[in-house]
């Protein structure tokens, strides 16, 4: 059963039509990368499956359930199950490391201090990190630092699917291989189904199980690495070599 | 933000934070002002009133003006341009890093965690300020009126004491928290409307400073103009 479905999801900014029909579907425990240029529309879709932007047509589903243009409260139950990493972290400037983390525990669960405090320590390990960071302010934290610990605030309520935004941008290779490794162990330790949006290619190749290429606002191919690599589209093939080149 | 307010349950944490960095914080620059409004007013008035040889009531012209008028018109001024300048860019800050987006990716309602916290503040913290700043005007001027005018400072309590009422406090006092409730709407809708980068930050901040003085220039008149419809001079 799909866990995620779009069908001719469409959003536009004034005449800038960006998603123009977006059709994807994706089952649970997959990890779909969607690839594309800068301003194709790669974070739109992320913000219209959580109603973080409203599609101005199209469907949405969620296990089935029609998700698309529901009202700020009917999203809370979904957004508690599915997470988003922020392209720059989005961590909160005014809690050190450990309020940040515990923040979803403390508005979502009954928790007691001595748990939370445990939880947040299990989410720090998962992303390599450890307890000497809970202190620190999100300025005293490097770029990777920053992923890996909103990557930590993002899985510390056990969500079903992540909404990865840009997760290697900015970030130096070594860091984004570490990323990357992150997101795999993410999907084999806790069978979370994973849509990254990047245009990073040797991330898609690390990461995905399937590929899809947005272009034009439709996704002009969606399949796996394999099928890409056959794939005539002359835009994705430069991609593709662009990728392999590194 | 009616429903955040009245049917869930408050963050009293947050609230109380909220009140020391938007209320405490704003201390200095209340009484500051007070200060040396009670001490202006006083000199003024002495060498006006002394014209008609009636500087004896220099204590009942100060207080009156400072605890009708000049107390909570200048304090939400103030405290207005200080506190509202900081929410707006707090907020707007928040908003251009995505933080108030991560916030509803978290099913958090941004309205509950971020604006019923600061504006309850503001509604609560400036009539605090505004008491404090009347006390410290009404001191400014007997400061003044001891120094310059050789005025007893009994004599010019006893005025003080025989001229106020407590209608009058209710007329200053109680518009405070309109002040309150506006400079923490405008602000935090200008913070949370932001759009663009640190540009956008700015408009914003600016906006509120005008937007929030403006609207208490006005409604101090119309609040003090229903005051008196409803309570008489």
């Amino acid at each position: 059963m799909n866990i995620i479905e779009c069908c001719g999801v469409t959003k536009a900014f004034g005449s800038n039509k960006v998603l123009q029909g977006i059709d994807f579907a994706l089952e649970k425990g997959e990890t779909l990368a969607i690839l594309g240029g800068s301003g194709t529309g790669k974070s739109v879709i992320l913000k219209t499956i959580i109603g973080l932007m409203l599609a101005d047509s199209g469907t949405i589903l969620y296990k089935g359930k029609n998700i698309s243009n529901l009202k700020e409260i009917e999203y809370f139950p979904i957004r508690k199950e599915i997470s988003y990493l922020f392209q720059g972290g989005a961590l909160f400037d005014s809690m050190d490391v450990y309020e940040n983390l515990a923040f979803p525990l403390r508005q979502h669960s009954n928790s007691t201090e001595a748990e939370i405090k445990q939880q947040v320590e299990t989410s720090l390990q998962r992303v390599g990190m450890d307890s000497s960071v809970e202190h620190l302010f999100p300025p005293d934290l490097s770029g990777g630092m920053m992923k890996r610990i909103a990557l930590a605030r993002a899985i510390i309520n056990h969500p079903e699917v992540i909404l990865y935004d840009e997760p290697t941008t900015g970030l130096d290779p070594l860091t984004s291989q570490t990323i990357s490794e992150l997101i795999i162990k993410m999907q084999k330790d806790m069978n979370i189904t994973s849509v990254v949006v990047t245009h990073d290619m040797s991330t898609v190749f690390k990461v995905a199980d399937r590929l899809a290429f947005l272009q034009n606002g439709v996704i002009a191919f969606i399949g796996t690495l394999e099928q890409a690599k056959a794939c005539p589209n002359q835009t994705l093939c430069a991609y593709l070599k662009g990728g392999l080149h590194e | 933000m009616f429903t955040s307010l009245f049917f869930r349950k408050p963050e009293i944490k947050e609230w109380v934070n909220q009140c020391y960095y938007l209320g405490v914080r704003s201390v200095s620059i209340a009484n500051i002002t007070a200060l040396f409004t009670g001490m202006v007013l006083a000199l003024q008035s002495a060498y006006a009133l002394a014209k008609f040889g009636s500087d004896m009531f220099i204590a009942d012209l100060v207080s009156l003006s400072i605890v009708r008028e000049l107390g909570p018109v200048l304090t939400a001024l103030l405290v207005g341009g200080r506190v509202g300048a900081g929410i707006t860019a707090e907020l707007g800050s928040m908003k251009i890093t995505q933080q108030i987006d991560a916030l509803r990716s978290m099913a958090t309602n941004p309205v509950y965690k971020l604006v019923v916290p600061r504006v309850v503040a503001c509604i609560l913290t400036l009539p605090l300020l505004t008491i404090l700043a009347d006390f410290v005007g009404i001191i400014g001027g007997m400061l003044l009126s001891s120094a310059e005018l050789h005025v007893s400072g009994y004599f010019y309590l006893s005025r003080v004491l025989n001229a106020l009422t407590p209608m009058d406090f209710v007329s200053g006092i109680g518009k405070t928290f309109f002040f309150g409730f506006l400079i923490g709407i405008i602000s935090c809708n200008n913070g949370m409307q932001v759009e663009g980068g640190a540009d956008g930050v700015g408009k914003a901040t600016t906006q509120t400073v005008v937007f929030s003085s403006i609207s208490i220039l006005i409604s101090d008149f119309f609040l003090t103009k229903i005051f008196y419809m409803v309570f008489g001079a």
